[in-house]
């Protein structure tokens, strides 16, 4: 490795730190370091590299599959140039302990190759991959999200530290000091104002945005497709799992928000209030309300990608639990929002019949405006909903909606946002679950019985053997909240047909992608309750055999020699050493004492045919064969063998001995 | 076509923006920044990582490096190319620098100020084959694998940097440089880059100084085994000179008589006026042997690798024949047929192989023009070498006819490793005379011939 002393064990250190496994970095940080100390080499051949580089590339693909199927693209595609060093660190470990020191370019990029052939020649240059390894172990350190002076501080030292280690000249040294405070300086300050910058834009554009929409209304609102054109897309994609505990009940509605106030399509919430939590008891568990009585409890995890997300919660919802380094802050409609959650967490929720997180009903909760939805108050006077008792209502409403109405992701044509719940009411009678629930509250206003719109999604799959069920990107649902006895109750009017309509369009493809996301399910789940620290020592004794054997069988099966630095360093010299002494020189010394000098230019073979054309007085047939061993001796990588060396300097002895006299 | 057009612009651009990278910025310089770009890519949103301070961090070290942008090196160089060098082999020259200023010069770095050849827009375009091109699908979308091989071809020539020692004013030194031409050709520098990094060793600040100066890269060459051509000496009307020549132009011996179908041309009328009967110039008649070297320039693939093996075998064949005491007509067709002759008094090795240093492939005719050109010399012919890039119909034809005159033939294929077996049925009594050579496979074979 060309770098400097431990700067790279330093910079694995910084990553494996930054990455939350400083155990790893240090590993390797001692494994890379640990090859300038080492005297042993493997003596890897180009297809070696290439064998190498092709196993890093497929572990990187496998990681970017894993990610990918689990994690959001942006978090996926984050999360892979963090752990980008570890497939690279291979490559890098195989430079830094192979013979060669440095990597032909044509085996780490496939598409040199390609274009160059077959030729080991054409692939390139030989390069030395430290240094890129150290700028990207550098780079991916700072992927993770801490905010901390050292991080930038350390960030600085460790670019400066490589950069000074280039300086030659004495001279140069004070400028080049002073240049790397001054960038330091510059950069602490520019990514300062960087971050500065951008909440800025996000607080003017967000700005922007209420003024178009409605001044002071609250960020947290639903955009629906109502009054839309074309095929709403599902997505069959896991996005969290549940697993209900002692509960008959199949089907549940998780709510992650709710709106009061509808305007053209768009559902938002009236002066909202975001609050911290502060009910945290010594148990680590968050109390919302108070606990009368638990009807059930849930076990809900969920991928919170950039830390932070909107907790599912089910109806009546009064503790939550496994979130105690987290915070909470709620509103009045019901909207839990955890941060500084890590990215995958399972946490509990238990809940009774009554409703805590929800205010009271008031103004907004029971307003109608005929010209944004005309038509609810025809339709609630034909229904006699304000004459029915609020659970006589939902039925006849469910019952109205399920007889009439079908349940369609298409629609035909574009409407007018102003006349869409119009249309969809008495024309065309068919939408989806954006249009019942709209219409359900509208209607409940109308009949007097305050409502809310709620969105998250409707868990109805069958759990699995371990007994948690998947919650898909296509089970997002909205429906009704309804003010009945003081509390806040669910009323769902879409048909029910719409599980089984959204799930005809489930793939191979989607069964294969829920086996991926379930056998990583399976990985977190045996990593949470203990992991690697529930097996017992023998299978931890058995998998490290297992690895030995392995990277025995790599290096015996790959033929690649193990060879000690030293050796391997001495071995050209020791055979040019040896040559040096070889005892044709002996025979080349006699020839000269006698006149006739070898010039430089000429060979050995060639000098030797010269005088025997010029009938020299030697016997030059006896000189063929020690010719032809000097020349082995010299060129043959593989040297000359003792035997065969000492043949030689036997041969010349007798050639001495029969030609001094000449 | 807009497709490609579009993608041509793209790929110059890009080229051009990375030499101009690769020469202005050191190592470090690049690989910082890298960094820059793509933590300036994926960096963006700072409230998700702290990639934005790896950006603003490369970024001010590029920043203040920048200021080194300025630089008047006030040195003197004088150096020359050697007038031919090889392609693949390293040429060595000297370079004389002076330090005309007042104050001492340390940490500079000289390198050529070497000329790309431009990049052929039309060739990008036009050339056949697109489907055919290596590499997956973008590749043959975008036609990166043909950019890549022109791109290859245009920076024919490396040099490394070289460090020069400490100048004191007024100081001279003589440093050693070499250049490596990666391809035959003439190789053109316009001078000389003198540059000087930053303290921090990122970016060169350059001084450009105008030396110009060229040479020929020769195609390069294989040991060739000492080759047999069973061919005779053929008549030569005219003598010698004759193949200096094209037409009637011969060695005069003396005057005679006119005889019955001598021709008008020879008459000679000065002669012929005092004598009052027709006499005729009379020339004298050698036998000499002349063997033809015909190089097969009909390549219409992208990667000029085979086409390079085919001229390097035909300048090993040009160089190991003219030490022998006969003729050699070189046959190839460019935009047109040439013949170019070399052996004895005529010319010498370095006329042909500066030939063949500026033989280029030819798109636009068929085959049938060589195989005419060759059948014209073919009465004179006392052996032929035909290095060929394919084994089709209108090969074999030439093979054939050549045969069928009797002219004895060496006949060496350059091809691709998937070719299949040669099938040499038309020369059945010795197939030995058709050689296939595959890919890497030149030196070898022609030192075993």
């Amino acid at each position: 490795m060309s770098t400097p002393l431990l700067l790279s064990g330093a910079a694995l250190l910084f990553w494996g730190f930054a990455a939350g496994v400083p155990l790893l970095g240090l590993l390797m940080a001692l494994f890379l370091e640990g090859s300038r100390f080492s005297r042993a080499r493997l003596n890897l051949s180009a297809k070696d590299f290439i064998r190498i580089s092709d196993l890093c590339a497929l572990l990187l693909i496998l990681v970017g599959v894993l990610l990918f199927f689990t994690q959001p693209p942006r978090t996926a595609m984050l999360m892979m140039f963090q752990w980008l060093v570890l497939p690279l660190f291979i490559l890098v470990a195989f430079q830094a302990f192979s013979v060669r020191g440095r990597v032909p370019l044509g085996t780490v990029l496939w598409g040199a190759r390609v274009l160059a052939g077959e030729k080991e020649q054409d692939w390139g240059p030989s390069v030395d991959l430290s240094w890129p390894f150290l700028a990207l172990t550098l780079f991916t350190a700072m992927v993770p999200d801490l905010r901390h002076p050292a991080v930038f501080s350390t960030l600085w030292a460790l670019t400066a530290w490589a950069l000074w280690a280039r300086v030659r000249h004495k001279k140069a040294r004070a400028a080049c000091a002073g240049l790397l405070v001054a960038a330091g300086l510059m950069g602490f300050v520019g990514q300062k104002g960087l971050h500065s910058f951008q909440l800025y834009l996000e607080q003017v554009s967000m700005q922007l945005l209420e003024h178009y929409w409605q001044r002071g209304q609250d960020p947290y609102r639903s955009l629906t497709a109502i009054g839309e054109m074309g095929r709403i897309k599902l997505s069959h994609e896991i996005a969290f799992r549940i697993k209900p505990n002692q509960s008959a009940r199949k089907d549940f509605l998780l709510r992650e928000a709710s709106h009061n106030i509808y305007r053209r399509g768009l559902w938002m919430g009236s002066h909202p209030q975001l609050t911290h939590a502060d009910s945290m008891t010594a148990d680590g568990r968050w109390l919302l309300g108070e606990k009368r009585q638990t009807t059930g409890s849930l076990l809900v995890s969920q991928p919170f990608p950039g830390k932070q997300g909107l907790l599912k919660l089910p109806s009546g919802t009064h503790t939550i639990g496994g979130l105690d380094s987290v915070h909470l802050l709620i509103n009045q409609f019901g909207t839990v929002l955890a941060t500084g959650v890590s990215s995958r967490t399972i946490y509990t929720v238990e809940f009774g019949p009554e409703t805590f997180l929800d205010s009271p009903p008031y103004e907004p909760d029971l307003r109608v405006d005929e010209t944004q939805a005309p038509g609810v108050f025809r339709l609630a006077e034909a229904l006699n909903l304000s004459d029915l008792s609020p659970e006589d209502a939902f039925g006849v409403l469910a019952a109205y909606f399920d007889e009439n109405f079908t349940y369609s992701l298409v629609q035909a044509e574009q409407t007018n946002k102003d006349r869409a719940l119009q249309i969809f009411l008495e024309e065309r009678r068919s939408g989806h679950c954006e249009y019942f629930a709209t219409a359900a509250v509208l209607l409940l206003r109308a009949a007097g019985i305050p409502a809310r719109y709620a969105v998250g999604y409707m868990a109805h799959e069958p759990p699995g053997k371990d007994g948690w069920l998947a919650v898909r990107k296509r089970h997002a649902h909205a429906w009704a909240l309804a003010w009945v006895d003081d509390k806040w109750v669910d009323v769902d009017v879409t048909p029910p047909m719409w599980m089984l309509y959204e799930a005809q369009t489930m793939t191979a493809w989607n069964r294969f992608r829920d086996m991926v996301s379930d056998a990583v399910f399976a990985g977190f789940l045996w990593q949470r309750e203990g992991g690697i620290k529930k097996l017992s020592p023998i299978m931890i004794a058995l998998a490290v055999l297992l690895t030995l054997v392995l990277v025995y069988r790599f290096v015996r099966g790959a033929r690649v020699s193990l060879v000690l630095k030293e050796r391997a360093d001495k071995k050209l010299a020791d055979k040019r050493d040896s040559a040096l002494d070889s005892p044709f020189f002996r025979v080349e010394q006699l020839l000269a004492q006698k006149g006739f000098v070898r010039p430089g230019h000429e060979t050995p073979c060639a000098w030797l045919a010269r005088l025997q054309a010029a009938n020299a007085p030697f016997g030059f047939d006896d000189l063929a064969p020690i010719v032809k061993l000097h020349y082995r001796l010299r060129y043959d990588p593989k040297g000359l063998p003792e035997k065969q060396r000492a043949r030689l300097s036997c041969k010349v002895d007798e050639w001495i001995a029969s030609n001094s006299k000449s | 076509m807009l497709l490609r057009r579009f993608f041509f612009r793209i790929f110059t651009a890009v080229w051009r923006r990375g030499r101009w990278i690769r020469r202005r910025f050191t190592d470090a310089g690049i690989l910082i920044l890298t960094v820059f770009v793509i933590s300036g890519l994926i960096g963006l949103d700072t409230k998700r990582t702290m990639i934005h301070q790896v950006f603003a961090l490369s970024g001010s070290l590029l920043a203040l490096s920048f200021l080194w942008w300025r630089f008047k090196s006030s040195i003197v160089v004088l150096r020359s190319f050697p007038p031919y060098t090889t392609a693949g082999e390293p040429a060595t020259y000297s370079i004389r620098i002076e330090n005309r200023s007042t104050r001492t010069k340390r940490g500079l770095i000289l390198f050529e100020n070497l000329e790309w050849q431009p990049f052929d827009r039309q060739a990008f375009l036009q050339g056949p084959g697109w489907r055919k091109l290596p590499g997956a699908f973008f590749s043959r979308i975008s036609g990166w694998p043909r950019f890549y091989y022109q791109a290859k071809n245009a920076a024919n020539a490396s040099a490394p940097r070289i460090a020069l020692p400490v100048l004191e004013p007024g100081a001279s030194v003589v440093v050693k440089a070499s250049v490596m031409p990666m391809s035959r050709g003439r190789l053109r520098s316009r001078g000389l880059w003198v540059g000087r990094a930053d303290p921090m060793g990122l970016f060169l600040g350059l001084d450009r100084l105008d030396e110009p100066s060229d040479c020929v890269v020769l195609p390069r060459r294989y040991k060739v085994s000492a080759l047999q051509l069973p061919g005779t000496r053929r008549l030569h009307r005219g003598g010698l000179h004759f193949a200096l020549s094209v037409g009637e132009s011969e060695e005069f011996i003396s005057l005679r008589d006119y005889r019955p179908g001598d021709s008008k041309r020879r008459i000679h009328w000065k002669s012929f006026a005092k004598q009052g009967h027709p006499v005729v110039k009379e020339y004298a008649e050698e036998y000499f042997v002349r063997h033809a070297l015909v190089l097969d320039t009909f390549y219409n693939e992208d990667d000029f690798r085979r086409f390079e093996e085919a001229v390097s075998v035909a300048a090993s064949f040009a160089q190991n024949m003219l030490t022998q005491d006969s003729l050699l007509d070189f046959l190839f067709v460019g935009s047109k047929s040439y013949c170019f002759s070399a052996g004895r008094r005529l010319g010498n090795v370095a006329g042909i192989l500066e030939v063949l240093a500026s033989v280029a492939p030819c798109r636009e005719k068929p085959f049938e023009v060589l195989t005419r050109s060759v059948l014209d010399r073919a009465a004179q012919m006392s052996a032929c070498i035909l290095v060929l890039l394919e084994w089709d119909a209108p090969r074999q034809e030439l093979v054939a006819s050549l045969r069928g005159i009797g002219i004895p033939l060496k006949v060496l294929v350059i091809c691709q490793e998937d070719l299949p077996p040669l099938q040499p049925d038309l020369i059945s009594d010795d197939p030995t005379q058709i050689i296939r050579v595959g890919p890497g496979q030149a030196a070898k074979v022609l030192a075993s011939l």
